[in-house]
């Protein structure tokens, strides 16, 4: 079985130097949305940077999933599988039937060649309770419009369920292969796909049900072998993005599957921004009060505007364009409208609150070429310059100040598997008002208000508890969320600084500082912070709770990845209930939409609730810009995070902006290799 | 003093400079065929296809578009070196057989037949009417020399090759390959029957039987020709090609890229060069 190991081994490698892709059109989701025939995974897998949500049904399973093409040739997916007819807490009507969660990921790690076929490996739930536990290795083969698939997989396709690990991972086909080996069977099917838009599948499923015996729906369902392992569906898609499949499973029941997928950052509007068109009677103002009006008219804020007869210097405070590139482009492209011919050099530096994050420099022939269309984008790049390395020089007189701000935008927060009820949410808005009365200080308020809140739990708080109470908080339908003094400071190096006082957030109120230094051109992004605080009384929005105080104090750095789009974070210390270990984070970029996903590692010995010990705080989350939404640019960003909010391990101030996720998009590393007046995500008209 | 220093200016002058020095006869492109005033044309800065049908009258009632030939110095001069290329495997295959296989001689006689080929330069262009052209990526910029023809619209299919009489047959809507070998008398016994080339009359070149599947590159992934997506049509202007079956010869890419060099030879030096 080492043999397998190592036969596994190689062909991850081999898969470095396949090449084309062959998936296409049988990419359709399974029962429990990984990409399959209906019960098994074949070795597709789901188009890079597409994802999909849906829900399924043959009782008496119900999946409610979401699956992701993350990465080329690995996809992920998350579901929650509910049986029909258990109920998951007998005490609490509310909760329903009972629920799994489950995670599940496929590596294809050969793409289908000529004469080979495409090989993955399915990890299904390996994690937790592992109920619809299985690791397969399965092979598919496209003589289009057919798709064969022949598979191995052990656990539930295999001959006996795979125990719960707890608060670890499992992977028998790794960590002792010739148990995997002895206990896998085969699987397989054939789906035909006669047009792009309507398949049909024929299954043989290995699962025993029978013998699941972890399986809740086992004993209320399964208590005999079910009538047929032959199970049979019809795909049809309507639209591109939107799927039906109608199934016969198991040889005595109807199965439905319905899914949606998009492509991840394609907005729902085309973004479109109209250039800016200079009055013809403010062509007769100087140069400098020319460019400070064309900015002001793009977006720009805080508009500072010198040219000594040789270098033009601009700062703005870009206020609209999502991607700071952009933002320089936009500039460029009002200059190349103006006469660029005139200054010798140039120096944008955008700015926030007054804070130099991005400088540009290049030469104004260079950039009358490019605006002439003499020169490539590539080419101009060649002689232009990202930095943030700004020479230290006084800051120039603002025109176009804004000093308050606001914004109002929908907030919808779920509350997942509470035993009083599975899904409880909350709906409404939040909205913050912000004044930046001096260079890098800020007064921020921050009210939401949720005319829609279903949120409330059975639970009670923990040993130790820092968010396990967090429902005490959140059930409020109107609350302050923060009422916070920042200020943010930028010494040579460059070096960052912010520190913030006042009511941090819903649940904690305090002093919070931090430090962020960029290396390497911002490849690196290193840091340290900590904060002191006090919980917040949830009955009044202005007092403290007297019964303690807390402290937190991180090592923070980041890696940044942008040949694939990747930011890959540890935040190492001393956690809010005073637990010591680390947090890591991945964090992957699709044209301005931001998924992360965290784990964390913290010493749990101080918890003596049987809940908090041992436990590692994990989640996922989502940014996504408003952009998408509007047709037009925006700097403003929702983000959507799922992680359970009843422990209390690894937890950390919820603050309302930390430095790194401030320097992050304006850094040099970031920057394109070229610019080619078209948006960053890749859609734009 | 003038007058002769004019004099001087006119002729003489240019009898002294080095020949680089002198002035270079002004571009021109040339559009004949089914066009309003066809002749030739000084080029202009930046002239394109559209620019030039224009300038031309634009298309003459006749003007079958998807038949237009553009043929450029600059492409020829590529397509020698190809060809070149091309020969140089076959001489290889030729030497790989050795005398003794019973089809070196034909591979020999094919390679020479192919040595004295002359490319066409004709560049793939696709036109349409000329608004719809302008900024387009069809919209090709043009160069020195560039000679645009126009033909009117055809009514038949060429049929070339291993077969029993070839020449021009009427092409009828949705004309399968059977219909048509059938009325060129049929495949000679030597017809590489598998390997038929369709040459479209925009110059691309590809296999038209393909078997009962085949692998599509650009899909990556095996398709039932039954299936397939784009399955060539033969349309009127088209060219059929049967080659002969090359049999086992030292082709080091297999019969496959010996089909594929075929195609390419079609493309680059034209219908009815090809023994």
């Amino acid at each position: 079985m080492r043999t397998l190991a190592a036969l596994l081994a190689c062909l991850s490698l081999l898969a470095v130097a396949s090449a084309s892709a062959g998936d296409a059109p049988f990419t359709f989701p399974s029962n429990s949305g990984l990409t399959g025939l209906l019960e098994t995974p074949t070795a597709r897998v789901m188009e890079t940077n597409r994802y999909r949500v849906g829900v399924g049904m043959a009782d008496p399973y119900r999946w409610y999933y979401g699956a992701i093409g993350i990465f080329p040739r690995i996809e992920a997916a998350g579901r929650v599988t509910e049986v029909g007819g258990v109920p998951g807490f007998s005490e609490f009507g509310g909760y329903g039937d009972t629920k799994d969660k489950a995670v599940d990921f496929k590596f294809q790690f050969l793409r289908e060649g000529k004469y080979t076929p495409a090989l993955a490996l399915a990890v299904l739930d390996p994690h937790g309770t592992r109920i619809y536990s299985s690791q397969a290795i399965v092979a598919s083969k496209q003589i289009f419009p057919f798709d064969f698939t022949l598979g191995l997989g052990n656990g539930r396709l295999g001959k006996r369920p795979l125990p719960s690990t707890g608060e670890n991972f499992g992977l028998e086909i790794f960590t002792d292969p010739k148990e995997w080996w002895g206990d896998a069977s085969l699987f397989g099917g054939i789906q035909f796909a006669p047009t792009e838009r309507l398949a049909l599948v024929a299954e043989y499923s290995p699962v025993a049900y029978h013998k699941q015996t972890t399986d809740p729906a086992r004993d209320a369902h399964f208590r005999e072998p079910v009538p047929s392992r032959l199970n049979f569906g019809l795909r049809w898609k309507p639209l591109r993005w939107a799927e039906i499949d109608l199934s016969w499973q198991r040889g005595e029941q109807f199965g439905v599957n319905l899914s949606v997928a998009f492509d991840i950052g394609k907005p729902i509007l085309p973004i479109h921004d109209p250039p800016y068109r200079e009055p013809a009677k403010a062509r007769a103002s100087p140069f400098e009060d020319r460019v400070t009006e064309a900015l002001a008219g793009s977006g720009f804020r805080d508009v500072g505007v010198s040219f000594d007869g040789v270098t033009l210097r601009i700062e703005a405070r870009n206020d609209r364009w999502f991607f700071p590139e952009r933002a320089v482009e936009v500039i460029l492209e009002i200059l190349s409208g103006m006469e660029p011919a005139r200054f010798e050099y140039l120096q944008i530096v955008l700015t926030e609150e007054g804070i130099p994050l991005l400088g540009f420099a290049t030469t104004g022939h260079g950039l009358s070429g490019y605006g002439a269309g003499k020169i490539p984008g590539e080419r101009f790049r060649e002689f232009s310059r990202f930095t943030m390395e700004l020479a230290e020089a006084p800051p120039l007189p603002v025109r176009h100040r804004r000093i308050v701000d606001w914004d109002l935008r929908p907030s919808f927060e779920t509350f997942l598997n509470d035993p009083s009820g599975f899904f409880k949410y909350r709906l409404g808005a939040s909205g913050q008002l912000r004044a930046t009365p001096w260079r890098g200080g800020t007064l921020l308020l921050g009210l939401e208000g949720y005319p829609l809140n279903t949120v409330s739990t059975v639970n009670v708080p923990l040993s130790n508890p820092v968010r396990s109470d967090i429902v005490l908080y959140k059930k409020e339908r109107i609350a302050m969320g923060r009422l916070l003094a920042e200020q943010v400071v930028r010494a040579p190096g460059p070096v960052f600084g912010r520190i913030s006082a006042g009511y941090l957030e819903v649940m904690y109120a305090g002093v919070d500082a931090e430090t962020a230094v960029p290396l390497f051109d911002g490849r690196i992004l290193a840091g340290a912070g900590g904060s002191y605080l006090r919980k917040r009384d949830p009955d009044n929005p202005f007092r403290l709770r007297n019964d303690r105080e807390y402290h937190t104090l991180f090592l923070n750095g980041r890696l940044n990845l942008p040949e694939l789009d990747l930011m890959l974070d540890v935040k190492g210390g001393r956690f809010l209930a005073g637990d010591l270990g680390a947090r890591f984070t991945v964090s992957k970029r699709v044209r301005g939409v931001v998924l992360s996903a965290w784990y964390s590692v913290t010493d749990t010995s101080n918890f003596t609730d049987p809940f908090n010990r041992g436990y590692h705080d994990k989640g996922i989350a989502v940014e996504i810009p408003i952009r998408l939404f509007l047709g037009r640019d925006s700097r403003t960003a929702y983000r959507i995070a799922l992680s359970p909010w009843t422990r209390d391990a690894g937890q950390d101030l919820d603050r309302h902006r930390a430095l790194f996720d401030q320097i992050g998009p304006n850094l040099p590393v970031r920057m394109p290799g070229h610019l080619d007046r078209k948006d960053p995500s890749g859609y734009t008209e | 003093m003038n007058r002769l220093l004019r004099i001087l200016l006119i002729f003489a002058l240019p009898a002294v400079l080095p020949a680089g020095a002198q002035s270079a006869p002004n571009p021109v492109v040339q559009i004949r065929g089914e066009i309003s005033r066809p002749g030739a044309y000084e080029l202009r800065k930046g002239e394109t296809l559209s620019s030039l049908i224009l300038r031309a009258g634009g298309y003459a009632d006749n003007a079958w578009l998807p038949g237009a030939v553009l043929l450029r110095k600059t492409e020829r001069a590529r397509q020698e070196e190809e060809l070149a290329g091309i020969v140089k495997r076959l001489e290889a295959a030729v030497r790989e057989d050795g005398p003794w296989e019973p089809q070196h001689d034909r591979m020999r006689r094919f390679a020479d037949s192919v040595r004295h080929l002359a490319p066409s330069g004709r560049v793939p262009v696709r036109l349409s009417l000329v608004r719809l052209m302008i900024h387009s990526p069809q919209d090709l910029p043009l160069e020195d020399g560039d000679d645009l023809f126009l033909p009117s619209a055809p009514r038949t299919v060429r049929v070339l090759g291993a077969l029993r009489d070839p020449g021009e047959y009427p092409a009828s809507p949705g004309a399968r390959l059977p219909e048509i070998v059938a009325a060129a008398g049929g495949f000679l016994p030597e017809a590489d029957r598998d390997g038929t080339i369709l040459l479209k009359a925009d110059g691309t070149a590809g296999r038209l039987s393909e078997g009962w599947a085949a692998w599509n590159e650009a899909l990556g992934r095996w398709e039932l020709s039954l299936f397939r997506k784009n399955r060539p049509r033969i349309e009127a202007g088209d060219t059929l090609f049967v080659p002969r079956d090359p049999g086992r010869s030292g082709w080091t890419g297999g019969i496959e890229d010996y089909r594929r060099m075929l195609a390419r030879i079609l493309e680059i030096a034209g219908p009815g060069t090809l023994p």
